[in-house]
């Protein structure tokens, strides 16, 4: 008997090529790593901006870099200091003694995609900043507002060892990213192919071994079709019922907005259309609820004290919610 | 100010406001130490009469020993204790109100139980279609289902319940280990090392399109899916 072949109604031809280019130019640079490659991409498609918490020294800067690269649209980086301004983030109006006017200088954050470097270095105020403009995609300065270009992605990254110097991010904000993506350590395996390619490379550097070959029209045309995929509403109802666990669970303080069951929806979308289906199965709900949910859910203050870790909550509401079958 | 240091100076303040009522409690009344206004009552002798006839005032009443049996023991006092408890009134109600409480959660604890389908099971069960979503494979016909679907040409559902016997098929063969939490990606790990994968694989991809993504499946598609479907049964002795 030959299996069933179905074809999907939503041509993801092109899009699953470039996801298999996506991953094949950022392996030559990253060794391993492959969820958090798929989550970086998923947080692409779905319009998501997105936080990558790790350890210093595991290629989260690199990573957010190499797919500014790969993508040909306009890259910023701004390094998160304690001592940073919003104008300094934003832009200001500066007095232009050749006119005799007064211009608006653009800042940094206009662009298509832009690396936040060391995001908990800079105080409250430089990070309320972000708040429109990661939310709205647009900036209100002096009274005038600039619509940003589509694709605007931050890329943000943090260290969650060191605590001395840094601020913790607004629930406010953290709420406004689609996914926080942990970067661990590689195995040893990892490691050892880390070496040889150092090794090997020389003096060659990372970025010149990543081509560009997204364009910004690629990326909305796909973004374009991810929303069309089809979500049963039985899933839909398996999402509701996730984050309303979060919302009457002991070990939590803050469960999660509805804010997270959309962005678990559209996550879920691209993560399908990355599979190449044009319709959403559980494991994308799964798959994406972790990043979704893990820096949106607050633990309560015994729980926390007892070492236990928003990723072992998320799964024990996960595994208390039936799959829909 | 942080919540816990607002809660610690709380409860030092009513500590405090304790002890200052503690202590004037126990301070000397100017008045009288004795009571002064209390009257005498005269009780008539048909009142004292009344009262000596009283069964609760007859000390002489000789009561049942109790048996020497162990279980007869135990009904006895269980007796005794009830017969205490129903003359009892509001102490009768709360007490019973207790053991209601206390026959629910031994009830809440059986295996298998669902603490939100307490009230709402029948509400729930109404629906054949959330019937499957909710209920334990084990506990299905599924047999009876598949025949039904397929009789009123719903291929559809037929796909999906002929998925659930075989996940049902599989975790009888101890092939998988059937949970309500568990995907589809889960079994595939479980079944990596299974004669069956292949098949698997591909029902489950079937069963996907089907019933995930909606997709149409007409009666030849079906009765050719179907046909892999019994093999994989016939393979592990389901019925």
């Amino acid at each position: 008997m030959s299996e069933q072949v179905f074809e999907n109604r939503i041509d993801l031809a092109k899009l699953n090529e470039a996801a298999v280019k996506i991953r094949t130019e950022i392996g030559k640079v990253i060794v391993g790593q492959p969820e958090m490659i798929d989550q970086i991409m998923i947080a692409l498609l779905a319009d998501g901006h997105i936080l990558i918490e790790g350890v210093p020294g595991v290629a989260k800067t690199l990573t957010a870099k190499l797919f500014a690269k790969s993508i040909a649209a306009d890259f910023s980086r701004i390094q998160f200091t304690p001592d940073l301004m919003p104008s300094d983030v934003t832009g200001t109006t500066v007095y232009s003694a050749k006119t005799g006017e007064f211009e608006f200088k653009a800042g940094p954050i206009f662009s298509n995609l832009v690396l936040i470097d060391e995001i908990n270095r800079a105080p409250a105020k430089t990070q309320a900043a972000l708040f429109e403009v990661m939310e709205e995609r647009q900036i209100t300065v002096d009274g005038t507002t600039y619509k940003l270009d589509p694709p605007f992605i931050v890329f943000a990254t943090q260290n969650p060892i060191e605590q001395e110097g840094t601020y913790r991010l607004p629930e406010a904000q953290l709420d406004r990213f689609l996914f926080k993506i942990n970067v661990g350590y590689p195995s040893v395996k990892e490691e050892v192919e880390i070496l040889n390619r150092a090794h090997d490379r020389k003096s060659a550097g990372h970025l010149d071994a990543v081509n560009s070959f997204l364009t910004k029209g690629q990326i909305e045309d796909f973004r374009q079709k991810i929303k069309s995929l089809y979500i049963d509403p039985n899933l839909r109802t398996y999402i509701a019922e996730i984050i309303s666990k979060t919302r009457n669970n002991n070990a939590l303080y803050l469960g999660a907005s509805p804010r997270a069951s959309l962005n678990i929806m559209n996550a879920a979308k691209a993560a399908a259309a990355i599979a190449g289906r044009d319709f959403v199965v559980p494991d994308d709900i799964k798959f994406v609820a972790y990043p979704v949910l893990r820096h949106r859910i607050i633990l309560s203050p015994e729980k926390e004290m007892e070492g236990i870790t928003t990723d072992s909550v998320i799964k024990q509401i996960i595994n208390s919610v039936d799959v829909p079958r | 100010m942080p919540k816990r240091t607002r809660t610690y100076r709380i409860s030092l303040i009513v500590t405090v406001i304790l002890l200052i009522f503690s202590v004037k409690s126990f301070a000397q009344k100017e008045k009288h130490l004795y009571d002064t206004d209390s009257k005498i009552a005269v009780r008539t002798s048909d009142e004292v009469k009344k009262l000596y006839d009283d069964e609760a005032f007859n000390y002489n009443r000789k009561f049942a020993e109790p048996p020497e049996n162990l279980l007869d023991r135990l009904f006895y006092w269980l007796s005794r204790f009830f017969t205490k408890v129903s003359e009892g009134g509001l102490t009768a109600w709360i007490f019973y109100g207790v053991l209601v409480l206390i026959l629910i959660v031994v009830l809440m604890q059986l295996p298998g139980y669902k603490y939100d389908t307490l009230f709402l099971r029948n509400k729930k069960m109404s629906s054949s279609e959330i019937e499957v979503f909710d209920e334990n494979i084990h506990s299905l016909d599924i047999n009876d289902m598949i025949q039904k679907a397929i009789r009123e040409g719903d291929f559809r559902k037929a796909v999906r319940y002929a998925y659930l016997k075989l996940l049902k098929t599989l975790d009888n063969n101890q092939l998988i280990e059937w949970k309500a939490d568990k995907t589809n990606h889960d079994y595939f790990r479980e079944m990596r090392a299974s004669n069956h994968f292949d098949h698997f694989t591909q029902l489950t991809r079937t069963y996907e399109y089907v019933w995930y993504g909606e997709f149409d499946i007409n009666k030849a598609q079906f009765d050719s899916t179907y046909s892999v479907f019994e093999k994989v049964y016939k393979d592990l002795n389901e019925k």
